[in-house]
């Protein structure tokens, strides 16, 4: 019996040693470089017990081809646990079976997500089934720096309608020129330039990309809205000065006074931009508006992107108690008081409405600068469609772009090719 | 019977054998790929696919390429882009070469200096062009401007953006044909160049009918090297213009680049590869029949 009872407690003592030596459970999550989860990275291990959470960045460019070749691998062992996919890769990931449905995981949290990050979570959009969660966002406005403008002599309500944007923009080369600041920056350096330049102005004239016809997606950029936006900018170029610029900077010149406006992305006037200075500093460094709109009782309309988060297919499908950990830790970050900690860590928008209210609120205005407006601007942005063809369909209208600012030829014109382009890009 | 003594003792086997290991390597790592593009080529391989498997195509890509007017376009850009870089490179090489070799005393300074684009990354060198054809701020309008010239939108005018481009890389590939050259030239005897000066041949006819045709194997190598290298440079266009403004500047190279890892059509990418080393090939024996084969 003794002899029995010895065993028992050597069996015992050696399992919970065991235990003990197996350590805690790793969660690989790969990000894109300095997309920052590693700030929430002890707050998730202490909310997730056991789990040893190890965030593992790529290039942008580099992230997305790992992603295809390790997860068509089919093998769990070298597969992340967690990935965050860039918005406007969901409709390629999925399609090609990478990413797993996560439906019964985040749906009735995504019931507190602005519509357009809660669409834009599923695949097809709107569809109702999730492959993740938008995890942040960003929005595009039009920033200026107000003693410079003053300088010139120029309203800061000027840049609110296209007419009187480009007459300031004029009057800012001019009067600014002397000291090597540019009026206005007008990136034309890749196709995101669409992101900026043209995509808001289509979608505030009432336009849109693409739109479903008979169950088939099809261009609709090359509208009267899309010409007339287009149109916007061939003034602003040459009625207004502008010079294209093909370098992007992301905001680093403009933050570094060589433009007084720029429109651009809300980290442009973060602290990255601006080192060493409080929320309260820079709001009181510069000004942010709306985009311009063609004519008083237009609502202006910005584009926003971002990143999702989500469980590679493989994981669910081969791994399955890795993937009741990645769900766990996934949960985790999801958690509104998580969420907030990171976007004041990081600076970046949210995309749900319980971080627009206290307690969370205060410690992100007090962290990010207009941080009210860019709220408001993200609950009524507007997202790419993320189907797998996207980035042709970029590519197609700035083109477009491109010909009629640089070659002159007739926005309608330009629009129309790239429109019959990218027909029979989502028909081929 | 056959055994391993007698085997390694064969003079017809020997050298197979000796040779079998740089055989597999060279089969493994450049025959094997090769064989697997092409092979890629053949099936509508993308990025939403690569799990489920691509349905095999057979040359419907290569059909495809050919109806595809930003493939022809491409081609169209490629074909200057070669030219111009070439006939820059190779003029200036030569030049700098001859001058290096007949000035001895300062070459070994003036080698340094001019090898420096060359050993510089490719994405450095397009950064540098990037700020130095600046329209506002760049050296090269700013030197416009100190002559009273009116300054230029080298990367933003279609016109314009392709020769700003051909001028960064014959900035960058001129070194190499300089000290390629140069190697070349210093392997001609002298022998000749004394026979020539007794006959009292000039300068210029010592050149033409001595150096000129002893220099044409390394002439007809080096022109190989330099249409392959820019024909297939797509890191450098990447970074200055990434193929615009308006696919002014959007190589065979930069189209492969964009079709393949941007827009996710595997197949499509490797059909164009398969194209770009078809035309290689061609350049390559083309080289070697007119100007390899009289030297």
């Amino acid at each position: 019996m003794f002899k029995r009872l010895w065993v028992w407690s050597l069996v015992l003592a050696f399992g919970l040693s065991a235990a003990s030596w197996a350590g805690p459970v790793v969660v690989k999550l790969w990000q894109s470089e300095g997309y920052g989860l590693e700030a929430v990275e002890s707050l998730i291990e202490s909310l997730v017990p056991g789990v040893d959470l190890q965030v593992v960045e790529y290039p942008y460019n580099e992230l997305r081809m790992k992603l295809f070749t390790t997860l068509a691998a089919g093998d769990p062992k070298v597969a992340p646990d967690v990935v965050m996919v860039d918005s406007i890769w969901l409709g390629e990931f999925v399609e090609g079976g990478y990413l797993a449905e996560l439906t019964d995981v985040v749906a009735d949290e995504a019931a507190d997500w602005f519509e357009a990050f809660r669409s834009g979570s599923q695949w097809p959009a709107g569809s109702g089934k999730y492959y993740g969660l938008w995890y942040d966002t960003d929005v595009r406005v039009t920033m200026y720096w107000p003693d410079l403008l003053l300088e010139a002599g120029v309203n800061a309500g000027d840049l609110l309608y296209w007419d009187t944007f480009i007459s300031a923009c004029k009057k800012l080369n001019e009067a600014l020129a002397p000291q090597g600041i540019g009026g206005f920056r007008l990136d034309m350096g890749g196709a995101y330039a669409a992101d900026f330049f043209f995509f808001p102005f289509l979608w505030a004239e009432g336009g849109e990309i693409l739109v479903e016809k008979d169950g088939k997606l099809v261009p609709a950029f090359n509208s009267e809205a899309g010409v007339k936006a287009l149109q916007f900018l061939v003034d602003l170029v040459k009625k207004g000065g502008v010079e294209p610029q093909l370098d992007i900077f992301w905001g680093n010149d403009w933050a570094a006074r060589k433009w007084a406006v720029y429109i651009h992305g809300n980290w442009a006037t973060s602290e990255s931009r601006f080192p060493g200075t409080t929320a309260a500093e820079r709001q009181k460094k510069v000004a942010v508006l709306p985009y311009p709109v063609s004519e008083p009782g237009k609502v202006p309309v910005t584009l926003s992107g971002g990143w999702i988060m989500t469980i590679p297919a493989v994981i669910k499908d081969k791994a399955p108690d890795r993937y009741a950990k990645a769900v766990e830790v996934m949960e985790a970050f999801l958690r509104a008081d998580v969420m907030a900690e990171y976007a004041s860590a990081l600076a970046r928008i949210p995309v749900r409405a319980a971080l627009m209210e206290e307690p969370y609120r205060s410690k992100l205005a007090e962290n990010i600068e207009f941080f009210d407006f860019y709220s408001k601007m993200a609950s009524i942005a507007k997202v790419r469609p993320a189907i797998p063809q996207w980035s042709q369909v970029a590519d197609a209208i700035f083109e477009a772009m491109q010909k009629a600012i640089f070659q002159g030829v007739d926005p309608q014109t330009a629009l129309d090719e790239a429109a019959e382009k990218v027909e029979a890009i989502l028909g081929g | 019977m056959v055994t391993l003594r007698g085997i390694l003792n064969s003079e017809r086997t020997l050298p197979y054998l000796l040779l079998a290991p740089l055989i597999v390597l060279l089969f493994s790592v450049t025959l094997f790929p090769f064989l697997w593009n092409f092979y890629v080529s053949m099936h509508d391989l993308k990025t939403t696919n690569l799990q489920t498997g691509a349905p095999f195509v057979g040359l419907a890509n290569y059909f495809k390429l050919f109806r595809d007017p930003t493939f022809l376009h491409s081609l169209k850009v490629s074909t200057y882009f070669v030219l111009g870089s070439m006939v820059g490179q190779f003029g200036l090489g030569l030049l700098l070469a001859l001058i290096l070799h007949y000035h001895p005393g300062p070459a070994r300074f003036f080698r340094v200096i001019f090898v420096v684009p060359w050993i510089l990354s490719a994405l450095i060198i397009g950064y540098s062009w990037i700020w130095m054809y600046n329209y506002r701020f760049g050296l090269i309008n700013s030197l416009l401007r100190l002559v009273g010239l009116k300054p230029i939108h080298w990367l933003n005018d279609i016109k314009m953006a392709l020769w700003a481009l051909v001028i960064a890389n014959i900035w960058r590939g001129t070194p190499f044909t300089m000290l390629f050259l140069e190697a070349a030239l210093k392997t001609i005897p002298s022998e000749p160049y004394e026979a020539a000066k007794v006959d009292g041949a000039t300068s210029w006819q010592s050149f033409r009918y001595i150096t000129l045709p002893l220099l044409r194997p390394a002439i007809a190598i080096n022109l190989i090297l330099v249409t392959m290298w820019t024909f297939n440079l797509f890191d450098t266009i990447l970074v200055m213009t990434r193929g615009g403004p308006a696919n002014a500047t959007l190589t065979t190279a930069m189209y492969m680049y964009k079709s393949a890892f941007e827009y996710g059509l595997l197949g499509y990418g490797s059909a164009i590869t398969i194209v770009m080393l078809l035309i290689n090939g061609i350049l390559a024996v083309l080289y070697f029949k007119t100007i390899g084969r009289q030297a």
